[in-house]
């Protein structure tokens, strides 16, 4: 009782405990807690069959958790159907009814709220124009790009004013450019209005760049939920570090666990941060993200050397693969035009910032 | 000054008669002779035993028995027997689509989504397969067997309520007794052609339709049925047309005591009534009229419902 | 609420096979009805001791099987040409598909009995032969619309156009691919056009009568007349044969390859 009062006069939008989901045998969902604050862009971010889904129709009311309780804005929706949440949800596959118009997909949950009619055109216009889709009233759904019918199920969503928006995937079935300045809209339209949404995606460039903060999702648990900065900066665990971005790992064997020596491909690395647990002579790797190695020798920076294997221009970026010892570790630079790539064969010495390596146990 | 070669334009100044008929050749070279001789025979067979006695029969309605030209045969089928024949008919095959589309919907909508076990779906599936085939004496004899003076369940009945059926007025040699008939194979006809219709009414159709408010009954009235209305409006015709023109059911199980359309033409080919083969060209073409019309009904409808479902 | 509605689909479900198994039921019962004193085969041993039976059995079975073999190599070369080679004759096709629908048998025949009749230039109806031609090319048009359907989805799965491409480059001649590539990946649809097509045949009853053909339809329909207990016997065989044909199609359909469609 005292839960849910003290939920209605804080911020929480929505709250999950425990929620734990079974289908048969199979546990989708393992003892997962979620807190969203209201007006926050939410990120639920994780490999197909983590069960990021299966929380969104839980939440939606599609699915009932086998045990926990979900509270959006302080109450306990369990009891309710999905028709009496008041959220707004945008499929992946649109969902656009067939029969219908623009207009009247968008003025659908109005007219399902006995809306007054002149009302609901006001608002159906207002959403449209919203979108960038003013003119489109009288058009129908098969006549729309995959574009612009997601704009209009976007609309549809917001025009009811729901207390929480939820995406499912909702940029999985478009082309790359759609993808980017949908991406872009969808956020601006989110903080114009500072609706409460969840965004479910496996796609982590999506996660990282639209959202407030990221829940990084593996086999029905969180693994980790914080900022798009600390997830990619400071991964609480090796899924998320090599879920979040790429990785370069180097096996190492740990030399000192105090002055945080360790031993890679006969180099020695010192200062590197030592996780708890680890003695002497333990095997363990090493994880750095590509643009934090450098080329060259820079003071105060672990030296190591090796033999290029190949390089990848990808625009703005061009991504180097170097042999060190026998392992491919990769490293990306700008592409400037006044230092140029370097080439294959070419024996080079790179610097890593003690600060920027992942020690973790080794496999 | 000169006029120099490069400012004459070229093309058909020289020699114009000579492009109409260099175009038409190519044209013709550009056919593909070996495919369209591949499927020579196709068409031949088509001209030869389909469309060739149908329009050979069509025209012999405009003939009388001296085969003058003549509107005539067209006044003859205003007769109270023929009029009275395409009356019943319509009758008939309005009954029998009206009630097996309604039925046969509200079992589509069961099996499909209702019960969500596939055994059971395949089995009533192949049913309807071979249920929709099952007509003419056979399905006559079944239900003879069954509503029959002496059948099954008329038995059945008197023996657990104590009513007769006969005696209550019920005949199955009669318009009511034919229609439950057809139903045997218009409801099946029905699932078939609706269950593909019923599958493809979305999931997220109902899901979105929920999170926006939506119960159940406002997702059927403003989505579920609009979308399903098209295929069900072009199965009646179907149906309707397959009623019309169905012959062997109506005969073995009332002989001539229905007067339907096909039975007088039947008795028309037979010889048995009057021998006047023109009116019986005329009352094939009075069905084929029928039968195009809603036919065509029935394509339109279904291209209706595809584009919307692309 | 949930339960109830379970309940209400169930009931309509029951009341459906009821009225549709009511009337096998009862035929099955009368079948077995022929001794005053007790279920038995009788009825089914006096049909299949009966010459007529099988000489009428055999006749439309051959004749079905002939209407199978024309209806193919009539339906298979041209689907092929006209989805690869001639695309524009693609709506006169579905034209002449869809005229067994707006010409019912009935009519059909009629126009048949006049066309060919004695005095015409094809005298068919008058020999027996030619009737049985006649007859042939009647069920062959009945059966044309499933046939065609059956071999065109067949077709467009296997996406016949990127197979003769892809056979082509690899060196191979029109009549090589139709035979090895094309007719192996779409045997299951003919072969359920084909079992189709013998469910309508067998048991079709106004062209065969009306052509005055000894065959399958007409006979139950004389015994019908004729006999009592037998007809029913002749129903629930008919109707086992059918369901038998229709079990086939079902269960090849499992086993129809399914290339990657062909995108819009």
């Amino acid at each position: 009782m005292n839960l849910v009062a003290s939920s209605a006069k804080t911020n929480t939008a929505l709250h999950l405990s425990g929620i734990i989901k079974r289908f048969g045998e199979h546990e989708v969902v393992r003892n997962l807690d979620l807190e969203v604050r209201k007006g926050e862009f939410i990120s639920v971010l994780g490999p197909s069959g983590c069960g990021k889904t299966t929380v969104l129709r839980m939440i939606a009311g599609f699915e009932h958790p086998t045990t926990g309780r979900i509270l959006i804005d302080g109450s306990d929706v369990c009891r309710l159907r999905p028709d009496q949440r008041n959220l707004g949800m945008v499929f992946q596959t649109y969902a656009l009814f067939p029969n219908m118009s623009v207009a009247a997909n968008v003025g659908f949950g109005l007219k399902i709220a006995a809306m007054a009619d002149r009302d609901i055109q006001r608002r159906v216009a207002e959403m449209l124009e919203l979108v960038g889709l003013t003119g489109f009233e009288r058009r129908f759904p098969y006549e729309l790009s995959g574009g612009q019918q997601q704009r209009v199920a976007l609309a549809r969503a917001l025009a009811t004013k729901p207390a929480m928006l939820l995406l499912d995937e909702p940029l999985s079935a478009l082309d790359a450019k759609i993808r980017l300045s949908l991406r872009e809209q969808i956020r601006d339209i989110q903080t114009e209005l500072g609706i409460t949404t969840l965004f479910v995606t496996h796609d982590q460039e999506e996660a990282l760049s639209m959202s407030d903060r990221v829940a990084v999702m593996n086999s029905g648990r969180v693994e980790q939920f914080g900022t798009p900065l600390e997830i990619y900066n400071r991964p609480a665990t090796r899924f998320v570090a090599s879920f979040v971005g790429t990785l370069s790992v180097l096996k190492a064997t740990l030399l000192d666990p105090a002055s945080g020596a360790v031993e890679v491909a006969t180099a020695t690395l010192k200062n590197l941060e030592i996780p708890q647990g680890l003695a002497r002579g333990d095997h363990i790797s090493l994880a750095v993200r590509p643009e934090a190695i450098r080329f060259g020798v820079h003071k105060g920076d672990a030296i190591l050397r090796g033999k290029i294997a190949g390089v990848g221009f990808y625009g703005s970026v061009i991504r180097v693969r170097l042999l060190v010892g026998n392992e491919t570790i990769t490293i990306d630079i700008f592409n400037t035009p006044l230092s140029p790539p370097p080439s294959r064969g070419e024996d080079v010495d790179i610097s890593i910032d003690p600060n920027s390596v992942f020690v973790m146990r080794a496999e | 000054m000169s006029v120099s070669e490069k400012d004459v334009p070229e093309l058909g100044i020289s020699e114009p008669s000579k492009l109409p008929i260099t175009r038409r050749a190519s044209a013709l070279r550009r056919l593909d002779w070996s495919a369209l001789i591949g499927v020579a025979p196709f068409f031949i067979f088509a001209l030869v035993m389909m469309v060739a006695p149908t329009v050979a029969l069509i025209a012999n309605a405009f003939v009388d028995h001296q085969g003058h030209l003549t509107f005539g045969n067209f006044a003859d089928l205003n007769t109270p027997e023929v009029a009275g024949a395409f009356a019943e008919s319509i009758r008939l095959s309005a009954a029998s689509a009206v009630i097996g589309a309604v039925i046969g919907l509200g079992l589509a909508l069961t099996v499909g989504r209702g019960i969500r076990s596939t055994k059971v779906r395949s089995i009533v599936m192949t049913f309807c397969g071979v249920a929709s085939n099952f007509s003419g004496v056979p399905l006559a004899f079944a239900f003879v067997a069954t509503l029959g003076r002496l059948g099954l369940v008329t038995v059945a009945i008197k023996a657990a309520f104590g009513i007769d059926i006969y005696a209550a007025g019920f005949d199955l040699a009669s318009f009511w007794g034919l229609t439950v008939t057809y139903l045997f194979f218009q409801i099946p006809i029905t699932i078939t052609i609706m269950m593909p219709a019923i599958d493809g009414l979305r999931r997220d159709w109902c899901e979105a339709a929920s999170i926006l408010g939506a119960s159940s009954w406002q997702y059927w009235r403003h989505i579920g049925m609009p979308i399903l209305w098209p295929s069900l409006l072009g199965t009646l015709a179907l149906l309707f047309a397959n009623s019309f023109g169905a012959i062997a059911t109506a005969y073995a199980l009332t002989g001539y005591a229905v007067n339907i359309v096909p039975i007088v033409l039947y008795a028309q080919i037979r010889g048995d009534v009057l021998h006047n083969e023109s009116l019986g060209a005329a009352l094939a073409l009075g069905m084929i009229i029928v039968m195009a019309f809603a036919n065509t009904v029935y394509l339109i409808l279904r291209t209706r419902a595809e584009r919307w479902l692309r | 609420m949930i339960k109830t509605m379970h309940l209400l689909r169930w009931t309509c479900l029951s009341l459906g096979v009821a009225f549709f198994l009511m009337p096998l039921i009862s035929t099955a019962e009368f079948s077995l009805s022929l001794r005053r004193d007790g279920y038995s085969f009788d009825a089914y041993r006096y049909v299949f001791a009966d010459p007529d039976f099988i000489s009428s059995f055999s006749y439309s079975a051959l004749i079905a099987l002939c209407t199978i073999f024309v209806g193919t190599i009539l339906v298979v070369p041209t689907v092929y040409l006209v989805r690869l080679r001639l695309p524009w004759l693609r709506p006169a096709v579905e034209f002449i598909v869809l005229l067994p629908l707006i010409v019912p048998p009935i009519i059909l025949v009629f126009g048949y009995v006049r066309m060919f009749s004695s005095s015409s230039l094809l005298p068919l109806t008058g020999t027996s032969r030619g009737s049985d031609i006649l007859l042939i090319c009647g069920y062959v048009t009945l059966a044309l619309p499933y046939l065609y359907r059956a071999v065109d989805t067949g077709l467009q799965a296997i996406n016949a156009r990127v197979l003769t491409e892809a056979a082509t480059i690899l060196g191979a001649r029109p009549i090589t691919i139709i035979i090895r590539i094309i007719l192996p990946n779409i045997l299951v649809s003919v072969l359920s056009g084909a079992f189709l097509t013998f469910a309508v045949v067998i048991s079709e009853f106004v062209m065969a009568s009306l052509l005055t053909r000894p065959a399958f339809g007409p006979y139950i329909q004389r015994v019908g007349v004729a006999k009592a207990y037998e007809p029913a016997a002749l129903v629930i065989l008919s109707f086992f044969i059918t369901w038998t044909a229709m079990g086939l199609v079902q269960f090849l359909a499992r086993f129809s390859p399914n290339v990657q469609r062909e995108s819009k």
